[in-house]
C-alpha cells in the first residue's frame, strides 16, 4: 500500500514538474514574441522616420537648389526622429545624396538615397519670344540619358504682344493641321493662340516665370588658344577661332566634340557641319548652325551648350537650307513614333497577348486583332478594372488606332531596319 | 522607305540678307502662303543682318533596328526606353541664342531651348521637330547658367539601407 502510494506522488511530481517546464517554455517563448513584435515594431517606425527625412530633404532642395546640410525633425504622431544630410555637387557636376538616420525607442534605421533633377521642374523650352510649329512640333522629357524613361515635357515663353506666343503654320500647304504635342505643361504669359491643334496634359496663359540663361561673358573668360582652322575630333583645351564676328566664317567639317572644361569660341558664323557633341561649351558670336546626325549617345550626361548672339539652326541631314529657307522631309515612320503617348512605354507591355508579335509586325496584328477581339486581348486592351489588369489609357489606345494607315509601313521599315 | 518620305519645302525663315525688305526672302517657294511670307518680311527679315544661310543636304545613316526597337516598346529585349525615333537626329545639349531658334526637320534636341530675348525673336519647328527636355543640361553649368526657379525638383533614383552611422 505504501509502495503504491509512493509511485503515485512521485508520478504526480513527474507530472507537475513536465507542466511547470512546458509553463515556463511557454512564458519564455511568449516573452520573446512580445519582444520580437515590439523590434519589429520600433524598426518599421525608425524606418519610417528615415524616408521622412529624405523627403525633408526633397522638400528643402525644392525651395532651394543649391541647399546642403543637415535637416532635422520628429514625426507628430510616433515621436521618431530623423536626422537627414544632404551632400549637393550637381551645379559642379556631381552627384545629389541625402543619408538619413530615423530613431525610435532607441532602434536607429539609415537610409541612403540618390537624388536626381526632375524633367517636371523644368521648361524644355523657355523663351521670351513667339514660338511657331510649321506642321508638327513636339515637346517631352526624359529622366536623363542614361536612364531615358519618359516624363512630363514643359514649353513656356514670356512672351506677350497683340499676337498669340503660339503660332501654327501650315507650310506644305496641303491641308495639315499643325499640331502642338506637349507631354507635360504649355504655358505663355501672353495668349496661347488657337491656330494649332494642342494636345498638352495642362495649359495656361498669363504664367509669368523667368527661364534658365547662358551668361556668355563668364562663358568666354579664361585664356584661349587661337586656331586658324578646325576641322573637328576633340578639343582639348579652350579654343577661339575666327576674327570678325560679322564677316568671318568658321565651317567645320568633321564632328567637333567638346569635353566637359573645354569651351570653344567662335567670331563669326560657325558652321558645324558634322555636329557638336560633349559637355562642353560653345560661344558664337554671330549665328551659328549645327547638322545632326542619328547617333544619341547615352553617356553623354549634359549635352553641350550652345551661345549664339544672332541665331541657331539645328538642321536634319536631309533638311536644307536654301537662302535661309528651310527644306526637309517628314519621315511618317518617325511622326508616328513622336506622338506616341508618355504612358505607353509602360501600359503595353503589361498583359501583353502570347499572339502579338513582338516585332514590326505587330501594328498589322493589332489592326486586326481590335476588330475581333479575343479575351487575351481584351484584358490587355481594356482591362478588368483591377490594378492588376489595368488596361490601356485612351490615349494609348487612340494611338495605336492611328496606326491603320501606316501599319504596313511601320512592318517594312522594321524589316529592313533590321540588320543594324 | 523613300516611298514613305514625303518632301515638304517650306517657309523661309530668319536670317536673309541686310538687303532687307519685306515681299518674301527668294522668290522659289512658289507653294509658301503669301500671308507666311509677310509675317517673315515685318517680324524676322528685318533686324536680321547675317547673310543668308545655305546647307545642303546630307546622308542620313539610321542606326536603329526596327524590330528590336518595337519587341523593347513592347517589353522585350531589357529596356523599353530608347530615346531614338525613326529617321529622327539628335542634338545633345542647351542651346540659346539672341535671335531665333530653328529646328528644321526631324530632329530631337535632347537638352533645351533657352533665350530667343530680342524683341521680335523666334522660336520655330519645322516639320517634326522635337525638344526632348533632359534635367541634367541644366546642371553643371555653374557660373555659365543663370536665372531659373530658386528650387529644385528631384526625383528618387537610388534608395537603400545602409549600417548606421
Amino acid at each position: 500500500m505504501k509502495r503504491s502510494r509512493g509511485i503515485a506522488l512521485i508520478t504526480i511530481l513527474a507530472i507537475c514538474a513536465v507542466l511547470l517546464f512546458i509553463l515556463g517554455v511557454g512564458l519564455k517563448l511568449g516573452g520573446n514574441g512580445v519582444l520580437f513584435v515590439s523590434q519589429v515594431h520600433k524598426r518599421n517606425v525608425a524606418l519610417s522616420a528615415a524616408e521622412a527625412g529624405v523627403y525633408e530633404a526633397m522638400a528643402a532642395l525644392a525651395n532651394n537648389k543649391s541647399y546642403s546640410g543637415l535637416r532635422t525633425g520628429t514625426l507628430a504622431e510616433s515621436k521618431a526622429t530623423y536626422r537627414a544630410r544632404v551632400t549637393n555637387s550637381l551645379s559642379s557636376g556631381g552627384s545629389l545624396a541625402v543619408v538619413s538616420t530615423g530613431e525610435f525607442g532607441g532602434v536607429k534605421r539609415t537610409l541612403r538615397a540618390e537624388l536626381e533633377p526632375d524633367a517636371l521642374g523644368f521648361d524644355g523650352v523657355s523663351v521670351d519670344g513667339k514660338v511657331y510649329v510649321f506642321d508638327q512640333g513636339y515637346v517631352n522629357a526624359i529622366a536623363s540619358p542614361e536612364n531615358p524613361v519618359a516624363r512630363p515635357g514643359n514649353m513656356h515663353t514670356q512672351y506677350i504682344g497683340a499676337e498669340a506666343a503660339y503660332q501654327g503654320r501650315d507650310f506644305g500647304e496641303d491641308g495639315t493641321q499643325p499640331l502642338v504635342h506637349v507631354t507635360g505643361g504649355l504655358t505663355s504669359n501672353g495668349s496661347l493662340g488657337n491656330t494649332y491643334t494642342r494636345t498638352a496634359r495642362t495649359w495656361a496663359s498669363g504664367v509669368n516665370k523667368a527661364g534658365y540663361r547662358l551668361d556668355p561673358v563668364q562663358m568666354q573668360s579664361g585664356s584661349f588658344t587661337t586656331v586658324t582652322s578646325l576641322l573637328g575630333g576633340t578639343l582639348s583645351g579652350n579654343t577661339e577661332i575666327g576674327t570678325d564676328p560679322d564677316t568671318s566664317v568658321t565651317k567645320i567639317p568633321n564632328k567637333l566634340i567638346v569635353p566637359k572644361g573645354v569651351t570653344l569660341v567662335v567670331n563669326g558664323r560657325a558652321e558645324f557641319l558634322g555636329g557638336i557633341a560633349g559637355d562642353g561649351e560653345v560661344v558664337v558670336n554671330g549665328d551659328a548652325i549645327i547638322r545632326t546626325d542619328a547617333n544619341f549617345d547615352p553617356n553623354t550626361k549634359e549635352g553641350v551648350k550652345v551661345y549664339a548672339s544672332k541665331s541657331v539652326f539645328i538642321t536634319h541631314p536631309e533638311a536644307e537650307l536654301e537662302d535661309s529657307k528651310v527644306k526637309a522631309q517628314l519621315d511618317p515612320i518617325g511622326d508616328y513614333f513622336a506622338q506616341m503617348p508618355m504612358e505607353a512605354t509602360v501600359e503595353l507591355a503589361i498583359d501583353m497577348p502570347t499572339s502579338a508579335p513582338r516585332g514590326g509586325a505587330f501594328f498589322t496584328w493589332f489592326n486586326s486583332a481590335v476588330s475581333s477581339p479575343d479575351s487575351e486581348f481584351d484584358l490587355w486592351y481594356n482591362g478588368d478594372g483591377t490594378d492588376i489588369h489595368p488596361g490601356l489609357s485612351q490615349e494609348t489606345k487612340d494611338w495605336l488606332l492611328n496606326s491603320d494607315p501606316i501599319k504596313n509601313d511601320i512592318a517594312n521599315w522594321a524589316s529592313s531596319t533590321s540588320g543594324l | 522607305m523613300l516611298a514613305m518620305i514625303f518632301t515638304l519645302t517650306l517657309q523661309p525663315t530668319l536670317a536673309g540678307g541686310s538687303s532687307g525688305g519685306g515681299g518674301g526672302c527668294g522668290g522659289s517657294s512658289a507653294a509658301v502662303p503669301a500671308q507666311n511670307n509677310a509675317y517673315i518680311a515685318s517680324e524676322v527679315y528685318d533686324d536680321y543682318a547675317s547673310a543668308p544661310v545655305n546647307i545642303g543636304s546630307t546622308t542620313y545613316s539610321n542606326t536603329l533596328n526596327g524590330e528590336e526597337y518595337i519587341a523593347q516598346l513592347l517589353g522585350d529585349g531589357g529596356s523599353r526606353f530608347d530615346p531614338r525615333l525613326p529617321g529622327y537626329s539628335y542634338f545633345q545639349g542647351l542651346v540659346q541664342a539672341e535671335n531665333h531658334v530653328t529646328i528644321a526637320g526631324q530632329v530631337r534636341v535632347i537638352g533645351g531651348i533657352t533665350g530667343a530675348d530680342a524683341a521680335d525673336a523666334t522660336v520655330n519647328f519645322y516639320g517634326g521637330a522635337m525638344v526632348t527636355t533632359n534635367p541634367y543640361a541644366y546642371l553643371g553649368a555653374e557660373d555659365s547658367l543663370v536665372g531659373g526657379p530658386p528650387g529644385l525638383l528631384t526625383r528618387i533614383k537610388t534608395l537603400e539601407e545602409i549600417p548606421n552611422p
